[in-house]
């Protein structure tokens, strides 16, 4: 008999593939919900729908739109593919990434200090400021037995305002036409830097510090400490982790992530800090780490398939009628799609029997 | 105007009322939740589905009874979405709910841009308000005068505190989400659907999480406008994990957070910038939750 290689070796490999093809069917699922949104609102769904799919890449300013997209939410996933996988539902990446913004800005808008100094000095806030806000949560639960979920939920209400107070009281600069901080004096250099198509080297960064925690979590004692305790903190705590530094740990690296995600942003993108809502980076990183398994690497696929979609719904709320929400509304339900273990269970458990039954006959025939 | 003055007068103690109401309610879903042990965080969600189809059915039956009921609807809809992902397949429920919650965010903006071409509010819709009680003859009374004033669905709130408090502790279905979710096993043991059970308490509160969406749209406000739930759905998710699920003593937290909401009200008017202000109710949980399982713990 020829070795078929795409036959399942162990049980193991049968469940990968089945969560493997959960996520395809629930990004393919996340298209068809835009198309049909797309569908509902449009006056001319084929033109509409044709630009949602080829927009991005229809122009090389669009690519570089859809880079420019793409920078945070690396960021902001890789922070939270840590705290999910230490297993701690720690939701304040939202709040230390505004939080990171607003202190790196903070420390971008002082004169007179020069750039290669103020650079070192605004990231150096921003990371602070971030691992800050991160470390709050864990720490009142290991202090006081805060529940984790709510109390980060609530920080994220807290620094939003801390924030908007920020940008409003002592930073405003009172010449702006609108609502926005004095400009940032120091500014990432461009890495793509022709004519109007521009794109700050953040992205770069932000592959960097992906890859660097995906090795992290693979070939470290840290990574692998982080992993434990997600899956099995009593196992963690038998074999002598201990548990409340690692998720403390995870936390407070998570923090610095994020934190560097809104530094960077700030001395990238905008000339100002102008933030009149939360940026919601820190609901897309959930996302996308969900869709990415907590896998670092993974997550740049899912930051690149969100800010693909981002760029779409903007373009075509530029060019018709159409609510950038309709992004939210699929996000959403692929989360759900990718999280409902119960969608394909009955085919996998069938191929899982079916797999067991034929090693056993084999073994039977060894004997 | 003096800060005690305001702070002693009949009028906050009005403002309280009105800002708890919503939490209470809200508070009333998450203790059954807590009860029940479903990890539901979703509520958010159904209280801004239930302000918007509040908003929407009143101005489309022209009275308030079918816009709340509209809006009851759409929450429990939302509830058995949850209800299905979760107990049928088998998905995590944070990530549910918080995938909700975005749903309920964009979804509720979607819908209103759909129905009035507006993206912010639906202030251009004629929606009907409930009405608040006339107070008769007690108007006479100094001070307490307010407290019977007040928004029809602000004594429903309070009522419903004491219904569900029969309800855990003295019916049978009561007693049966109880066991449910204090033990499962044993449960089954004595005949019991655990996942049918589960799914009546997720409805329940649905019904309860609507009640508290409707009075934001229309009451709190006359209109629907987007994220107007602004969290109270996670305060009343601290509330109830505080009071363990006990409705009574749920009932007490909210009023705390009502008047912390109220109290930020108050402190904008003394020129603390407002943004300090919006925090005191979110500081105020955080508070409550360690300050309160610091004691349950032991």
């Amino acid at each position: 008999m020829k070795p078929n290689r795409f036959k399942a070796t162990s049980v193991y490999q049968i469940e990968k593939r089945f969560t493997a093809l959960r996520t395809l069917v629930a990004a393919f699922i996340a298209l068809v919900m835009c198309f049909i949104l797309i569908a509902i609102n449009s006056d001319s769904i084929g033109k509409d729908l044709t630009t949602f799919i080829t927009a991005p890449v229809s122009t090389f300013n669009r690519f570089c739109t859809f880079l420019i997209k793409l920078s945070p939410l690396l960021f902001s996933s890789c922070a939270v593919c840590l705290l999910l996988s230490s297993g701690s539902y720690n939701f304040a990446t939202e709040g230390a990434f505004f939080i990171g913004a607003v202190a790196s800005s903070a420390v971008g808008i002082q004169t007179g200090i020069p750039h290669g100094l103020q650079f070192i000095l605004m990231f150096g806030a921003g990371v602070i400021a971030g691992a800050l806000v991160l470390m709050i949560p864990p720490f009142l639960d290991a202090r006081f037995g805060a529940n984790v979920v709510v109390s980060s939920l609530m920080l994220n209400y807290i620094c939003s305002n801390l924030g908007y107070y920020m940008i409003r009281g002592p930073l405003r600069d009172p010449s702006a036409s609108h609502e926005a901080t004095y400009i940032i004096q120091t500014r990432l250099p461009y890495f793509i830097n022709n004519n109007s198509s521009r794109v700050h080297s953040g992205l770069l960064i932000g592959l960097a510090v992906v890859l660097i925690f995906y090795f992290v979590m693979k070939k470290t004692t840290f990574g692998y400490q982080i992993r434990t305790v997600g899956q099995n903190p009593n196992f963690a705590r038998f074999s002598g982790i201990d548990v409340i530094k690692t998720i403390i740990c995870t936390a407070l690296v998570s923090g610095l992530v994020a934190g560097l995600g809104g530094a960077v942003e700030i001395s990238g993108y905008y000339t100002r800090l102008k933030w009149s809502s939360s940026p919601g980076y820190g609901w897309d990183g959930i996302m996308i780490a969900t869709i990415a398994g907590n896998n670092p690497l993974f997550a740049i696929l899912g930051s690149a398939f969100l800010a693909y979609l981002r760029t779409s719904a903007d373009i075509l709320n530029i060019k018709s009628v159409i609510p950038v929400e309709i992004v939210d509304i699929a996000q959403s339900v692929v989360i759900v799609m990718i999280a409902a273990k119960g969608i394909l269970k009955k085919t996998e458990n069938q191929a899982i029997v079916r797999f067991s039954k034929s090693k056993m006959s084999r073994k039977g025939e060894q004997a | 105007m003096n800060f005690f003055d305001t702070i002693f007068s009949a009028n906050f103690l009005g403002s309280v009322l009105r800002m708890a109401t919503p939490i209470i309610f809200v508070t009333m879903a998450a203790c059954i939740g807590v009860k029940a042990n479903v990890l539901c965080v979703a509520y958010e969600s159904m209280m801004l589905f239930a302000a918007l189809a509040g908003a929407l059915g009143s101005a489309y039956c022209h009275s308030w009874v079918g816009g709340g009921l509209i809006g009851i609807l759409a929450s429990i809809i939302l509830a058995l979405i949850f209800a299905y992902f979760v107990l049928y397949l088998d998905t995590d429920p944070m990530l549910t709910g918080i995938a909700l919650n975005t749903f309920g965010s964009s979804g509720t903006v979607y819908l209103m841009f759909l129905l009035t071409g507006s993206r912010s509010t639906t202030a251009r819709l004629s929606s009907v308000v409930f009405p608040n009680l006339n107070p008769g003859f007690l108007a006479s009374i100094p001070v307490l005068s307010v407290l019977f004033e007040q928004n029809l669905l602000t004594y429903l709130s309070i009522f419903s505190a004491i219904a569900l408090y029969v309800f855990l502790f003295k019916t049978a279905l009561g007693l049966r989400i109880r066991s449910v979710g204090e033990q499962p096993l044993a449960a089954v043991s004595v005949g019991i659907n655990v996942k049918q059970t589960k799914l009546e308490a997720i409805l329940i509160s649905g019904l309860f999480a609507g009640l508290g969406g409707v009075f934001m749209s229309m009451s709190y406000m006359p209109y629907f406008t987007r994220d107007m739930i602004s969290g109270r759905g996670f305060m009343a998710l601290a509330a109830a994990s505080l009071a363990n699920g006990h409705p009574m003593v749920g009932l007490v937290f909210s009023l705390v957070f009502g008047a912390a909401s109220a109290f930020g009200n108050v402190l904008q008017t003394l020129r603390l910038p407002e943004q300090f202000a919006s925090m005191v109710p979110y500081l105020v949980t955080i508070v409550g939750l360690c300050f309160m399982k610091r004691r349950t713990k032991k």
